[in-house]
C-alpha cells in the first residue's frame, strides 16, 4: 500500500474526525478528509494519485455516498470503497452498487481494525 | 470417531475429541476438539478456554474460546470477548463484542426463508451468494453514532496507543500526530464530565472523580510520549498502571499483539 491514499468522506465532523484519527494511527500516513461526496469526487477527478481507498458515509448533502460509490465504480471499478451507514436499507444498496465493505453504525474500534487488516494492510 | 449428541451437551475443559461431531440442540465446548462439526438445528457455544480446530457448519455459534477453521452459520455468528477465530466466516448476521478477535474474511448473505438442510461445508462456501465484507452493528441495532459512542472508542484507542508505546511498537510521524490529537480530544471531552448515562458499558465507567483524573493523566502521558518527552522507568510504570486501571474500569482487554499492522510503521 505504498502509494495508496485513504480518504474519509462524511458530513458528521465528529464521526469523520474520529475515523480519520484512528486510520492515521493504524496506517501511519496522512488521511484525506472530505465533508461531502461532491468534494471527494472533484478531488478524485483532479488527482494524479494512483489509488485512493474511500471510507464514505451514505447520508450527505450535495452528493450522497451511494451516488459517490456509483460514480467511482463506473469509472474506477478497482478502487476500494467502504460504505458507512446507520440505516439498514443502505446495506443492500451499497452491495448492489459494488461496495467492497459495509460498516454498519454504530461500529467500534475493532471493526475499523478489521477493515484495515482485511482491505488495506495486505502484508 | 463419529459422535452425535442431543440437546444441552457439554465437552468439558480438559477433554479432547477428534473426529466428526454432529449435534442438535445446544452444545458447549470447553475442551479441545479436532475434526468437523455440523448441526441441523441448535447452537454451538465455544466456551472460554475451549479450542476447536475444525471447519464448522451450524445454524448458530457463540464464540468465547478459540476456533481455527472456517465457519458457516445459517443464522448467526456471535463473537464474545475473549473469543478468537482464525479462518473465514460466513453468516447472515455477524456480531462482534469488543475484546474478541478475528483473522480472516467475513461474508454475509441473505438468510434463507425455508429451513436449512445440512449440506457439505465446502459446497456451502461455493454456493453462497457472494457479498461484501460486513462489519459493525447487526441490522436491528443500526443507528447513527452519538457523541458518547465516539468518546468511549477514543478512550479505548488511547489505551491501545499507550500499550503499543509501552511495548516498543514503532511510532512514525503520523502515528505521533494521531496520538496527540486523540489525547487532546479525550482530555477535552472528559474534562468535567459527570456520571449518569443509560448505557451499560458506560455505567461501569461511572465517571467518578478518580476515574476522570486517571483519564486526564493518561491523555497527558500519551501526549507526552508522542511529543518525545523523556519517559524513564518509573514514568513508564506509572503509565502502565494507569492503562491497567482504565482498562479494568471500562472492561477493555484487547491484546495489541493481535493487531498485526501496529508492528509496522
Amino acid at each position: 500500500m505504498q502509494d495508496v491514499k485513504i480518504a474519509v468522506v462524511g458530513d458528521d465532523k465528529i464521526v469523520r474526525d474520529h475515523v480519520v484519527n484512528l486510520l492515521m494511527y493504524c496506517v501511519n500516513r496522512e488521511i484525506l478528509s472530505f465533508e461531502d461526496g461532491f468534494t471527494a469526487w472533484n478531488y478524485l477527478e483532479g488527482s494524479d494519485s494512483p489509488d485512493i481507498i474511500f471510507f464514505s458515509d451514505v447520508n450527505m448533502p450535495e452528493m450522497n455516498g451511494l451516488e459517490l460509490l456509483t460514480k467511482i465504480k463506473e469509472k474506477y471499478p478497482h478502487k476500494i470503497c467502504i460504505m458507512m451507514s446507520g440505516d439498514p436499507a443502505n446495506e443492500k444498496l451499497a452491495m448492489e452498487l459494488g461496495a467492497d465493505a459495509f460498516l454498519a453504525k454504530p461500529f467500534n474500534m475493532n471493526d475499523l481494525f478489521n477493515i484495515v487488516e482485511t482491505l488495506i494492510v495486505t502484508d | 470417531m463419529k459422535k452425535r449428541v442431543g440437546a444441552n451437551s457439554f465437552l468439558g475443559k480438559g477433554v479432547e475429541f477428534e473426529g466428526k461431531l454432529n449435534f442438535n440442540g445446544i452444545i458447549n465446548i470447553g475442551g479441545h476438539l479436532k475434526g468437523k462439526i455440523s448441526a441441523t438445528e441448535g447452537t454451538l457455544i465455544v466456551d472460554e478456554g475451549g479450542i476447536i480446530e475444525s471447519n464448522i457448519h451450524v445454524p448458530c455459534i457463540i464464540i468465547k474460546g478459540e476456533v481455527r477453521g472456517n465457519i458457516v452459520a445459517d443464522h448467526k455468528i456471535e463473537f464474545r470477548a475473549p473469543g478468537k477465530v482464525l479462518g473465514n466466516i460466513q453468516a447472515p448476521v455477524v456480531t462482534m463484542q469488543e475484546g474478541a478477535t478475528f483473522e480472516g474474511n467475513c461474508r454475509t448473505y441473505k438468510a434463507r426463508e425455508a429451513s436449512t438442510p445440512v449440506i457439505d461445508f465446502d459446497h456451502a462456501l461455493q454456493a453462497r451468494e457472494h457479498t461484501i465484507l460486513r462489519l459493525g452493528s447487526p441490522s436491528p441495532d443500526m443507528r447513527e453514532m452519538h457523541k458518547n459512542d465516539i468518546l468511549l472508542t477514543r478512550l479505548k484507542l488511547l489505551v491501545i496507543m499507550s500499550k503499543a508505546y509501552l511495548e516498543d511498537y514503532p511510532v512514525g510521524k503520523y502515528r505521533k500526530e494521531a496520538i496527540i490529537k486523540n489525547a487532546e480530544q479525550v482530555a477535552s471531552e472528559y474534562a468535567g464530565r459527570g456520571a449518569g448515562t443509560d448505557d451499560k458499558s458506560r455505567k461501569k465507567m461511572d465517571f467518578d472523580h478518580v476515574f476522570n483524573q486517571r483519564v486526564q493523566l493518561l491523555a497527558t502521558m500519551a501526549k507526552g510520549f508522542a511529543e518525545g518527552h523523556p519517559m524513564g522507568h518509573f514514568r513508564k510504570k506509572a503509565l502502565g498502571d494507569n492503562v491497567d486501571y482504565i482498562s479494568k474500569a471500562i472492561t477493555f482487554n484487547n491484546r495489541i499483539s493481535d493487531i498485526k499492522f501496529l508492528k509496522v510503521a
